[in-house]
């Protein structure tokens, strides 16, 4: 049973809640964990005055399930499976961080194919995460409508999501080296794609701009609400649009490049994508709604450049790292194949990796997602630890919201886009 | 059993106004649904009979087979209460509405062997009803077969009453209805209060200061027509709209008086609970609001309340605003519809066809205008709670004191114009209106301009003793 | 030892008679524009008596259905409906935990400011409806009172108008 604030447990309220004259018209109202707009398990603690919010004490671990513990039993092929349950609207991203770490730390450079793919896959996980936020930022304010206009392109990403890797939502895609899978169809794929992105996406976000963007009352309700400073976004550490909306320029696609952002990615010189990293000023929940919604036409832009160009080539790097699968032909054909096929997939065999340590941060739709591994030489990583972008955004919330209104609440909780799973791990 | 409804006709229009309401509130859940499907790309209900138009039985079935439970905490009483209070005050608010005009009806009675047989006659006028003119009464000298004259002779008595095609015909129809709706308050707050549920209290607690302070205006807009016709009678309202400006153009008071349905439309959101005024029972910030505790049927209870308040604040409006019964052009092809008994009087109609056609065409303006209610609610987001009373407060309500004003000083004016000596709205009445209208609109810009700048509500207050105020790292 | 006033110079000996006087002629002004409202307003009254067939009968009809068809439900969900109770389920809702302290203690006054303002707003709006109802008839009979009913019409909105603006300036409508 999670710990259960009472009210004689005063360590965690500094004012004494019903007691005494100043307390005395004070409510402390339990946000959480079963509330419609916690999209998941948080639970806030409100000290309210009337509908004025005083206090707010955040609690989390309501849906911690041990992931980066698993992650020291797992190997670096089998903890992907784990990942993918940690920010759920975008499982594709704790793939691409969680493989590119274990990439440095093994000292391995992808195909350019791989590249691409796993670049485009990475910008759908992003328009699927900013589409639900976006939408929910509607949602939570009462507009229903604006949220299911967003969900439904989201059906469309995940129909994409599963023809490129055969899963529709844990998609388990990438191996360490590559892919589980290359493309079934490039033609069709680049149809999809580009029907998604050409087509049904602008829109759904065209029909979300003119339901929302202009409308007085959402307006009235984002503008100036749960405002981030560019220092408390620094102090706080926060990242993703958080930090963007706020004035701080960083964005690890720029900042420290991977994949197909970083300069020469395909090892014949070719330049790092084209994008724009959207910047606002003024931090409240509104510039963080445009600051998404703006992401979502670079992510766009981005998709465009490279789904035209996908480079030919295996996706995975030659098997003689003994990292990657050997090709299934090989398997069947040759006995090397067969035994080195054999020697991955049985669970006390596996590749080892070097002894060292590494961190790897990537930049998924809230923010800085990292993955710290700290190897001892084994077939599974010594320790495992994930720099969540929710968990860290999330602790400023209480500041955000103080002195704020019980229905700024939830403005302001869906605008960090926490992802509870990811939260508590 | 014939004759005791036909004297008592408002016993059959009061059960099945009552039956068909509520059955409508049964079908305007699923036309909310499938209105909601389509503003969504949805496909929307569709399992339950074709269309899913047998949803909204199995809907009902569904709340009569749930658990009706009761927190333990709640208060035993009240808590059952509440919800009952809310649809006894809704029903009885239904009583008014003006569905079908006047009907003249003609009998003609056997009075035989009555002592006097005037009053015999009169006796069987209905209760609601007003006699038109003395019954006239003759003596039939009834004959047998063979031609032989029977005594005694037979009287008849044939008697011409009007009575109105509605439950009740009163004269403070609109303070009536106004009155009632605002004891649904009561409901909402004994709801909110026996729950003893901190949600359900601050949403009972926004309920009331959303409905108290909406109601100002309402009555304030309503107002504004009543001062054009000097009644209160929403049947006489609707009467005195059925004509036309220029042969054209139906002489409802949308025409005169838009801005004034506009704030009657923003106050019957409010007072029906309804999205972007939904605050009381927003389930994004207290989940269910006041009736979080509720279910089974209690909160069915709840639930019907509020759509059949809907039905009935939309009434209202259609009454006031848009003719009522009156159906528009038709009535040049087929003039019975609009009276032909009395010119001075278009509401009496001598057919019960007539008296149900118009009962139609008013329930069908009547959905048009809950269908506005849907449409706004899947569109927009909801206010917050400062600026829901701010709307009141500080726009609504001075708004509306100044379109009464504008209204009055017509009346004034033109109050003696034209056709005024059956009350209606005459042409120059109705330019003048509508100058009066934009007007107001005028003026309330120029004015908002000079006015101080409103609070920036959203900004965050100081809370003393908070934790943040030394942990800030540099001054935002 | 003189005193000005409307009537010129006089001296201070005759000033309270003449006061008196003035007294005087208000009093037998105010009397005689009493007479004259009250005798114009029964004359009105008694043109614009209505017709007396408002019946209440069907309202009592609707209010004994609407009992009945509440009560109804609540018996035939109470008695088709199943029953489980528990001590976990018994308890008031509050996001699934212990709920922390009561709700019934004392709240924040504004709801109750709303409540008072409300009060009134809507006596004060009462008196609109008997106006609203006579005023455009008496307009139609041309009568004598069509104007100065205006008049304090406007008089009254303005008096309203100052105690809204009082309670504007007071800060009644702002919420923080």
């Amino acid at each position: 049973m999670p710990y259960t604030l009472t009210e004689s447990s005063q360590d965690l309220m500094p004012f004494t809640s019903g007691n005494g004259p100043e307390g005395d018209n004070r409510w402390t109202l339990n946000f959480g964990p079963q509330h419609p707009a916690t999209h998941t398990t948080l639970r806030l603690v409100l000290e309210l005055d009337g509908e004025r919010i005083l206090r707010c004490t955040p609690h989390i671990g309501f849906l911690h399930s041990g992931f980066e513990k698993l992650g020291e039993h797992l190997n670096y092929n089998q903890y992907v499976t784990i990942v993918d349950r940690m920010d759920y609207s975008a499982p594709i991203y704790n793939e691409l961080a969680w493989h590119g770490a274990a990439e440095r730390l093994m000292g391995i450079e992808l195909t350019p194919r791989c590249k691409v793919l796993r670049t485009i896959a990475g910008e759908l996980g992003r328009l699927q995460s900013h589409l639900l936020c976006v939408g929910a930022a509607g949602l939570d304010l009462g507009a229903f409508t604006a949220f299911l206009y967003g969900f439904n392109e989201r059906e469309k990403i995940y129909d994409i999501v599963e023809f490129m890797t055969g899963q529709r939502f844990h998609t388990s895609w990438t191996r360490v080296g590559g892919l589980n899978m290359d493309l079934p169809d490039e033609a069709v794929f680049k149809r999809m794609v580009h029907k998604f992105i050409d087509d049904t996406l602008p829109r759904a976000m065209q029909d979300v701009e003119t339901l929302l963007n202009k409308n007085r009352i959402f307006v009235d309700r984002t503008k100036g609400v749960g405002t981030v400073s560019r220092e408390d976004a620094i102090a706080w550490g926060l990242s993703g649009p958080m930090a963007r909306s706020a004035g701080v320029a960083r964005d690890i696609r720029k900042d420290e490049p991977y994949l197909c952002f970083a300069d020469n990615w395909d090892g014949q010189g070719t330049k790092a994508v084209d994008f724009k990293v959207p910047i606002m000023t003024t931090g409240d929940v509104y510039a963080r709604y445009l600051v998404r919604l703006e992401e979502m036409k670079q992510s766009i832009h981005i998709i465009r450049q490279l789904i035209d160009n996908i480079p030919g080539g295996p996706v995975n790097v030659s098997p003689e790292g003994k990292e990657t699968l050997p090709p299934k032909d090989q398997v069947y054909s040759s006995i090397e194949g067969l035994i080195h096929h054999f020697e991955l997939i049985m669970t006390n065999r596996g590749f080892e990796a070097p002894k060292g340590e590494v961190y790897y941060p990537i930049e998924s739709a809230n923010g800085e997602l990292g993955y710290y591994v700290v190897s001892a030489g084994e077939n599974v990583p010594w320790r495992v630890r994930t720099r969540p972008p929710c968990y860290i955004n999330y602790s400023i919330f209480p500041k955000l919201i103080e002195g704020h209104m019980i229905s700024d609440v939830v403005a302001v909780l869906g605008s960090i886009n926490v992802i509870a799973a990811e939260l508590d791990r | 059993m014939i004759e005791f409804f036909q004297e008592h006709p408002w016993i059959i229009i009061a059960l099945v106004a009552h039956g068909a309401v509520l059955g409508t509130v049964a079908y305007l859940i699923l036309l909310e649904r499938k209105t909601a499907s389509w503003v969504q790309d949805r496909i929307g209900p569709n399992r339950v009979g074709p269309w899913g138009l047998l949803q909204p039985i199995a809907d009902g079935l569904k709340f009569i087979l749930k658990e009706d439970y009761r927190p333990a905490s709640a208060d035993k009483v009240l808590f059952s209460l509440a919800p009952c209070l809310m649809i006894i005050v809704i029903i009885i608010s239904i009583a008014v509405l003006p569905w079908g005009g006047e009907h003249q009806v003609t009998r003609t009675i056997d009075v035989t062997g009555q002592t006097d047989a005037r009053l015999a006659a009169i006796s069987h006028v209905p209760s609601v009803g007003v006699m038109v003119g003395e019954p006239k009464i003759e003596q039939i000298a009834a004959t047998t077969d063979a031609g032989e004259v029977m005594a005694p002779a037979r009287t008849l008595a044939t008697v011409t009453y009007r009575y109105p095609f509605q439950i009740a015909k009163l004269n403070i129809g609109v303070l009536f209805i106004l009155g009632v709706l605002s004891l649904a308050i009561y409901g909402v707050v004994l709801g909110g209060w026996a729950s003893n549920n901190k949600f359900s209290f601050l949403g009972a607690l926004r309920a009331t200061a959303q409905m108290v302070s909406y109601e100002i205006p309402l009555g304030l807009s309503v107002l504004c027509i009543v001062i054009m016709f000097g009644t209160l009678d929403l049947g006489e309202i609707v009467e005195k709209q059925v004509s036309y400006w220029g042969h054209v153009i139906p002489a409802w008071n949308v025409f005169t008086q838009p801005i004034t349905f506009l704030m009657f439309l923003i106050c019957i959101h409010a007072e029906a609970n309804r999205a972007p005024f939904d605050l009381a029972e927003c389930e994004q910030e207290l989940v269910g609001g006041y009736h979080t505790e509720y279910s089974s049927m209690r909160f069915a209870l709840f639930f019907l309340a509020e759509y059949a308040g809907m039905i009935t604040t939309s009434a209202v409006c259609v009454a006031l605003f848009f003719g009522g019964w009156h159906i528009p052009w038709l009535d040049k092809i087929w003039p019975a519809l609009s009276g032909g008994v009395d010119p001075t009087n278009p509401s009496i109609t001598t057919s019960l066809t007539v008296c149900l056609i118009r009962t139609f065409a008013f329930f069908t303006k009547t959905v048009a205008i809950i269908f506005i209610f849907m449409w706004v609610r899947w569109s927009l987001p909801r206010f917050r709670f400062d600026q829901l009373m701010m709307l009141a407060w500080r726009a609504l309500i001075p708004m509306s004191l100044a379109m009464l004003m504008v209204t009055t000083l017509v009346v004034y004016y033109f109050g003696t114009e034209g056709n005024r000596a059956y009350m209606r709205v005459g042409g120059k009445m109705a330019v003048a209106l509508m100058i009066g209208n934009v007007a107001v609109l005028a003026g309330t810009m120029f004015i908002s301009k000079l006015l101080p700048a409103p609070p920036e509500t959203n900004r965050r207050v100081r809370v003393i003793g908070s934790r943040f105020n030394r942990t800030s790292v540099a001054a935002g | 030892m003189s005193v000005q006033n409307g009537f010129g110079v006089i001296s201070k000996k005759f000033a309270g008679e003449v006061f008196r006087a003035r007294e005087h002629r208000f009093l037998q002004f105010t009397s005689a524009l009493l007479e004259y409202t009250v005798m114009n307003a029964i004359s009105l009254l008694a043109q614009l008596a209505p017709a007396p067939r408002a019946s209440w009968a069907p309202v009592v009809l609707m209010i004994l259905i609407a009992i009945g068809f509440a009560a109804a439900n609540l018996v035939l969900s109470i008695i088709i409906g199943p029953r489980r109770d528990g001590p976990g389920k018994s308890q008031t809702y509050e996001s699934g935990m212990v709920p922390i302290g009561d709700t019934r203690k004392r709240f924040n006054v504004r709801f109750y400011i709303v409540a008072m303002i409300f009060l009134v707003f809507d006596v004060d709006i009462i008196f609109f409806y008997p106006f609203c109802t006579i005023f455009p008839q008496t307009v139609l009979k041309q009568h004598a009172l069509a104007g100065p009913m205006l008049v304090e019409m406007i008089l009254f909105v303005v008096l309203l108008l100052v105690a809204y603006f009082y309670a504007w300036g007071k800060g009644v409508f702002k919420w923080d």
